[in-house]
């Protein structure tokens, strides 16, 4: 019975079974939803560059680090990153000498400074995983420093001279600090005395007036507290020659105006705007030999001609004169030399002055016997004798030579010594022209008052024995009115026509040339005498009218005597000087009074009345022409 | 290498094992050979040594049906075994030998799989540093595909009741395919009741 009830119950398990196993599996296999994990796509994060310093010296490097952090700010390992650097040439990264898993896959990195500027490092995460924004950094490579490698302080002693100026920039080369070129300096300058030419490390700076500037060397780009700008200062100061052309001159003419070429320049041939040239004579004794004139011309800065002073010859001798270059500032000597000039004159002509001359024969000139340059310049050395003819030569005085007719004298010069051409060797050999002097003597005159008038001619010469047209004389004449200057005209003639005084006397007139100093000495007047006339007045015949006669009183005791004085005088009232008894008549006196003989002595006559033995009146009369000389008739009382 | 974590369930495992045998040993003969011929279906929880699972899926089962003659075995039937991050599920056969001691059913078995496989794996994820505290956070990437698989297990069988009999399994698995790159084995602890069907 329990077998079969067993049976039964095996038999029933099979549908039993079947029904739990296909329940398991419709469980099992409604239950398909796994669950199992999936994602997330992506995970945010951020990244970030981790660096010391933003800033790397050329040719230094710095290590970089790149973080990534989850979104809980943890720090994701294991990840590779990718830089970049947006300017390679200026930022780049460094090859690891020997790789690391970090340096491998881009964990760290190294930058390298390749060259001042900047560049903008760019790290990326490619891994799909990350949802991340690059990150970026602006990394500064600069240079340690500007260092002008050329001189720091440069003359430049001429206009357009060149001189490069180099600078570059510091870079790190082992630890050191060296210059490397093509650091992209930048010149500051400051000035205008050079012109700067080129860019970057070298330029070049070109002289253009006298000054100093300054240039500086910077970079944009330099490390902070680093020597980051480099001081050059460049001083033009033209050194300048005084070329001159030629240094020495002979002159053989006072007045004549000599002078060099002067060019005041540097060594490239440029002037200095502003430079004058002086001409000092070294000495008092160079100063007497030649004279300095204003500056002539124009200066040329560009060329360096100068606008110099000449030398114009004042007498013989040997001058130096120092030829200074005067700087713009007026007063600054720049350059100096001498030139030299040696003055000695050559005569031209030689004359006796005055060449022509009317003098009467008890009259004297001083004459002056000169040498004359090409520029008719006196040669004071000169030495000069003088040949007479017709008139008497005591050293520089001719005459006096009485005559009795007009007679023509010549004085005739003879040239000897060191102004004679041939004395000169170097001189133009032009035989020296003579010039003789005529002079004309006169008679000695005699004339009466009242008829003078004297006309008087000469020739006026000049140096050149032309006619001195339009010079003038000047006339002198003591004790009479002197006749006014006369100027010479077209033909050189002076006419001059002289009223002496109606008064008896000797009278002289002189007529000087007008020229040169005053009449002091008698060296002054030497040669300049053109006319000396003397002329002699003469009282005129006895005057009733002018005469007078006095007695010594009018009251007279009997035998008593008194002095009756009778001035004869001409109708001038001269004292006629040859008066005598017969100019006049004396009546006798009608009184019994008796005269005594007449004397007579430079126009005064004499005579005394003696009164008779008994009182009484008496006259005297004393008449010229039979006209009573005032106050006669003279009435006398005796007493 | 065997966590302190399987190690511990198998020690539980086995120690119910141990009990089923001890209850089972006053057990007769006759019920014992019952079970050593006809069909015998069984089910059992394979998840002994992988708990917990950390996912809301079925743990690893299988149900099989075998048969049984002259101390031979060879059965089949479909078998999950559910991981983590990975489910291989599909259908299974053994064949093996059984050996009695007192009521206690030895049956070592060899078997095959044939089935899909199932995987999540955190090949993306990314290790992180925080703080001097060091972590993971993964990525899962899902792929699915076909598994061959081969197994070397012992089941051990003790009727309970008439045609009822708890089991115990231990196995060993390799499984082929792509998904289970690298993740090929699986060790199999289970309980569950076997039952006599014919």
């Amino acid at each position: 019975m329990r077998a079969i009830t067993e049976n039964r119950a095996l038999r029933a398990l099979p549908r039993r079974s079947a029904f739990l196993a296909a329940a398991l599996l419709v469980g099992i296999g409604s239950s398909c939803t796994e669950n199992l994990p999936s994602g997330p796509d992506t995970f945010g994060a951020t990244i970030r560059i981790s660096v010391s310093r933003d800033t790397v010296v050329v040719g230094d490097s710095i290590g970089a680090q790149a973080q990534a952090l989850d979104t809980q700010g943890r720090a994701i390992q294991g990840l590779k990153f990718t830089w970049t650097s947006a300017a390679p040439t200026i930022l780049d990264f460094a090859t690891p000498a020997t790789e690391t898993p970090d340096g491998t896959d881009g964990r760290t990195k190294t930058f390298v400074g390749k060259f001042p500027g900047r560049s903008v490092v760019t790290l990326a995460l490619p891994d799909s995983r990350f949802v991340v924004t690059n990150a970026t950094r602006n990394e500064t490579v600069v240079v340690g420093g500007v260092r002008i490698t050329t001189t720091h302080d440069s003359t430049l002693t001429a206009v357009n001279d060149t001189v490069r100026a180099i600078a570059a920039g510091l870079v790190r080369v082992n630890g050191a600090l060296v210059t490397r070129v093509s650091q992209g300096i930048k010149w500051t300058h400051l000035g205008s005395h050079t012109s700067v030419i080129g860019s970057g490390d070298t330029i070049r700076y070109i002289s253009r007036s006298n000054g100093a500037d300054t240039l500086i060397a910077t970079h944009d780009f330099c490390l902070l507290g680093a020597k980051c700008a480099d001081t050059a200062i460049v001083r033009v100061n033209q050194q300048l020659t005084l070329t001159l052309s030629p240094k020495a001159f002979t002159v053989y003419s006072v007045s004549d105006t000599v002078g060099p070429t002067v060019t005041l320049a540097d060594r490239r041939g440029n002037g200095l705007p502003g430079a004058s040239i002086r001409f000092v004579p070294a000495s008092a004794f160079d100063s007497a030999v030649v004279k300095v004139t204003p500056p002539v011309g124009v200066s040329n800065p560009a060329t360096g001609a100068m606008a110099a002073p000449r030398l114009v010859s004042a007498a013989n001798g040997f001058a130096r004169v120092v030829v200074l270059g005067i700087g713009a500032d007026g007063f600054t000597i720049v350059a100096a030399d001498s030139v030299f000039a040696t003055v000695r004159q050559v005569a031209r002509r030689v004359a006796v002055e005055p060449l022509r001359a009317t003098i009467t024969g008890d009259e004297s000139i001083p004459i002056k016997p000169v040498a004359r340059d090409a520029r008719g310049a006196i040669i004071p050395d000169a030495t000069i004798s003088v040949t007479a003819v017709n008139i008497a030569l005591n050293g520089i005085v001719a005459g006096p030579t009485p005559v009795a007719t007009n007679t023509l004298a010549t004085l005739t010069p003879l040239l000897t010594g060191v102004s004679l051409p041939a004395a000169n060797p170097g001189a133009p050999q032009v035989p020296v022209t003579i010039d003789t002097s005529q002079v004309l003597i006169l008679p000695a005159q005699v004339v009466v008052a009242d008829t003078i008038q004297l006309t008087t001619d000469v020739f006026l010469l000049d140096s050149l024995a032309q006619p001195a047209v339009n010079k003038w004389v000047r006339f002198g004449s003591p004790h009479t009115p002197p006749p006014d200057s006369v100027q010479a005209d077209g033909s050189g003639l002076i006419r001059v026509v002289w009223m002496p005084r109606d008064s008896a006397g000797t009278y002289t007139l002189t007529g000087v040339r007008s020229a040169g100093p005053p009449l002091n000495t008698l060296e002054d007047s030497a040669g300049r005498v053109v006319i000396r006339r003397r002329i002699t007045v003469v009282a005129d015949v006895p005057s009733a009218l002018k005469s007078s006669v006095t007695i010594s009183t009018n009251n007279i005791a009997v035998n008593g005597t008194a002095l009756v004085t009778i001035r004869v005088n001409d109708g001038f009232n001269n004292p006629v000087l040859t008066a005598t008894s017969a100019s006049f008549q004396i009546t006798p006196p009608p009184g019994g009074g008796t005269l005594s003989a007449v004397v007579c002595s430079q126009g005064v006559c004499t005579t005394t009345y003696k009164a008779p033995a008994a009182p009484g009146n008496d006259t005297i009369t004393v008449q010229i022409g039979g006209v009573n000389i005032p106050p006669s008739p003279i009435s006398i009382t005796i007493f | 290498m065997i966590s302190s974590f399987v190690r511990e369930r198998l020690r539980y495992t086995f120690g119910f094992l141990g009990l089923t045998v001890a209850f089972a040993s006053p057990l007769s003969g006759q019920v014992a050979r019952r079970f050593e011929s006809g069909v015998v279906v069984s089910g059992a929880w394979l998840q002994a040594n992988a708990l917990p699972l950390d996912r809301e899926a079925p743990h690893s089962a299988a149900i099989d049906a075998s048969y049984r003659w002259n101390r031979w075995s060879i059965e089949a039937g479909f078998l999950r075994i559910a991981r983590d991050l990975t489910t291989i599920q599909g259908g299974s056969a053994a064949f093996g030998r059984m050996f009695r001691w007192k009521a206690v059913q030895f049956i070592p078995a060899v078997g095959v799989f044939l089935g899909q496989a199932l995987s999540s794996r955190d090949t993306t994820g990314y290790d992180w540093v925080s703080g001097g505290t060091s972590g993971h956070t993964p990525r899962y990437s899902y792929s699915e595909g076909a598994t061959f698989g081969g197994s070397a297990g012992l089941t051990i069988e003790v009727p309970v009741y008439r045609w009822i009999a708890v089991r115990g399994t231990a196995s060993q698995w390799v499984f082929s395919g792509a998904p289970l790159e690298g993740d090929r084995t699986r060790t199999l602890l289970g309980v569950g009741l076997a039952l006599q069907v014919r």
